[in-house]
């Protein structure tokens, strides 16, 4: 269990990244949505050891992650969003060398480490080529292979799929949700779509703030009745947005549909909806757009 | 768990990683000889080598090992958030470690270096070729130990080499734009005073063995580059709230 109490950063200009998150994220895959800049990646810097929170706590299990960081990263796997480490390096030897300093020292383990991720992350027949010449697709699973390296119990994943095709992203999620099934593994991203898939248990972040945490469909039963769609023409939106909480719009044959957040029936040909995950990640940003 | 790398372990994966994130500068120095290999051998066949064993190029060398920092560090993430500060390797070893690989790497090259002059001049079959200072390495290691510290001590260090040559140049302009008046830096080091102990530290410099001469500044520099990169590696090491 990973355990948050009270985390706030500020930056030194002054940039509040956040503000007094307490989170407890159990085995499994964690979900964690938000909006650019809603401070996620400072959050995951901070649980991956990269950087001091001003203010608050953070354990994994008995580890005191701000005062035994080289015990956390014992136990660590981190994708960051980019480790521009080694370009011409192939990716064979790179993880080897990694594999190396996490600690695997005997050879044939390394060897037996390196080559199973590989042909884990169906990377196997471009092993020798450079890490420069790899496509985004490939990038993303030799990060998750470099960081599952020595079978860590903490793995962090930032932004994976950004980037990714259809096809590279599912493959990846599937890697991602057999990974989970054992550890615990934190899923920072803005596409509600990948936490819908895979987290049994989320957060929403914002302003640095913790805006709501549970398990996806408790929080999708508890928005059951505030969500009304309708479809529109184009030009009737921005009346529209003046008089309801517009949560999103999409084309759908030509229309405009849109989903909108009210406690009661707002009329004018509204009908009430099943919310999904992406209902219920807009009504919190914006109920805590009303807030502020 | 993982188990923490020894540091002999960390530095014998760096030599290891070093080699292999260098290979395309090593074969643009291969190319390089291989051309300068070729004027010299046309020089050699008409008798004109005598010029190319003098030992001129080590101005070459130093500018080479004091950027060459910049080649070992490429692409790194030096400050902030870098990813290889997640592994299980104490920041500072890894740092120590990274420049040392790269020092390993720099004297083998130099090495390599000597020897191609070194064949060369056999086959010119000159008298007395002149191709290694005997304190070079050290010299070399005094220049690539302060570009190693500048790189790692400052966020963008280019910038700081651009402006320092931008200052060098405008006080160049200046001192030419005062020419000989009363302000002219010239007025300064030529005062009678400055010129007395200028000539009197002359005097007794000329006196040492010629040896010293020059191992006594190589010595210093190299000192001077020590300090600055064990400056330099104090902002890489764990900064933790206790």
């Amino acid at each position: 269990m990973l355990e948050l109490h009270n985390v706030s950063h500020i930056y030194p200009n002054g940039t509040r990244a956040l503000n007094g998150v307490s989170l407890s994220i159990p085995r499994g895959m964690y979900g964690l949505l938000g909006p650019n800049g809603a401070g996620k990646s400072t959050l995951m810097r901070c649980i991956a050891t990269l950087q001091t929170p001003t203010e608050g706590s953070i354990r994994f299990g008995t580890t005191d992650v701000i005062r035994q960081p080289d015990e956390l990263r014992r136990t660590l796997g981190y994708l960051p969003q980019d480790f521009g480490v080694y370009p011409r390096v192939s990716a064979y030897a790179m993880l080897d060398h990694l594999a190396v300093l996490k600690g695997v020292h005997a050879t044939a383990d390394r060897k037996a480490t390196v080559e199973s991720l590989l042909h884990q992350t169906n990377l196997w027949s471009v092993r020798k080529k450079a890490l420069s010449g790899f496509s985004g697709g490939m990038r993303q699973r030799f990060g998750i292979a470099q960081a599952l390296i020595g079978n860590p119990e903490l793995i962090i994943v930032d932004e994976p799929t950004a980037g990714l095709d259809p096809e590279e992203r599912n493959r990846f999620l599937n890697m991602l949700a057999e990974i989970g099934e054992n550890v615990v593994v934190i899923l920072s991203t803005h596409i509600v779509d990948d936490v819908a898939d895979l987290c049994p248990r989320m957060a929403v972040l914002a302003e640095g703030r913790v805006l709501l945490e549970g398990a996806p469909l408790e929080l999708i039963r508890a928005t059951r009745g505030r969500i009304w769609t309708k479809a529109i023409a184009r030009r009737e939106l921005e009346t529209l947005r003046e008089q309801h909480e517009v949560l999103s719009t999409r084309l759908l044959s030509g229309r405009t549909v849109i989903h909108v957040l009210a406690d009661r029936d707002p009329g004018n040909g509204f009908t009430a909806v099943q919310a999904g995950l992406e209902d219920v990640y807009f009504a919190s940003l914006a109920e805590a757009r009303r807030a502020a | 768990m993982h188990d923490t790398p020894t540091l002999r372990t960390v530095v014998r994966e760096q030599i290891n990683i070093v080699a292999r994130s260098l290979t395309l500068e090593a074969r643009v120095v291969a190319v390089v000889l291989a051309i300068v290999s070729l004027v010299i051998g046309v020089e050699i066949a008409n008798g004109r080598a005598g010029p190319w064993f003098d030992s001129g190029e080590w101005s070459i060398v130093g500018v080479v090992a004091l950027v060459y920092p910049f080649a070992v560090w490429r692409r790194d993430r030096r400050f902030g958030p870098a990813f290889l500060w997640t592994l299980p390797v104490n920041r500072t070893h890894l740092v120590y470690a990274r420049v040392f690989a790269g020092w390993v790497w720099l004297m083998a090259a130099l090495a390599g270096f000597i020897a191609w002059k070194f064949a060369l001049s056999l086959l010119s079959g000159l008298a007395n070729p002149r191709i290694l200072s005997p304190d070079a390495p050290l010299g070399v290691t005094a220049l690539y130990l302060i570009g190693s510290a500048v790189l790692l001590a400052l966020r963008h260090p280019l910038r700081w080499f651009l402006g320092a040559a931008g200052i060098l140049i405008m006080l160049g302009l200046l001192e030419r734009g005062l020419a000989a008046g009363p302000y002219a830096f010239q007025v300064f080091f030529e005062a009678p005073q400055l010129l007395a102990v200028a000539g009197r530290s002359t005097t007794a410099w000329r006196q040492l063995p010629l040896f010293a001469q020059s191992t006594i500044p190589t010595l210093l520099m190299l000192i001077v580059g020590g300090i600055a990169l064990w400056a330099a590696a104090l902002r890489h090491g764990e900064n933790r709230r206790r």
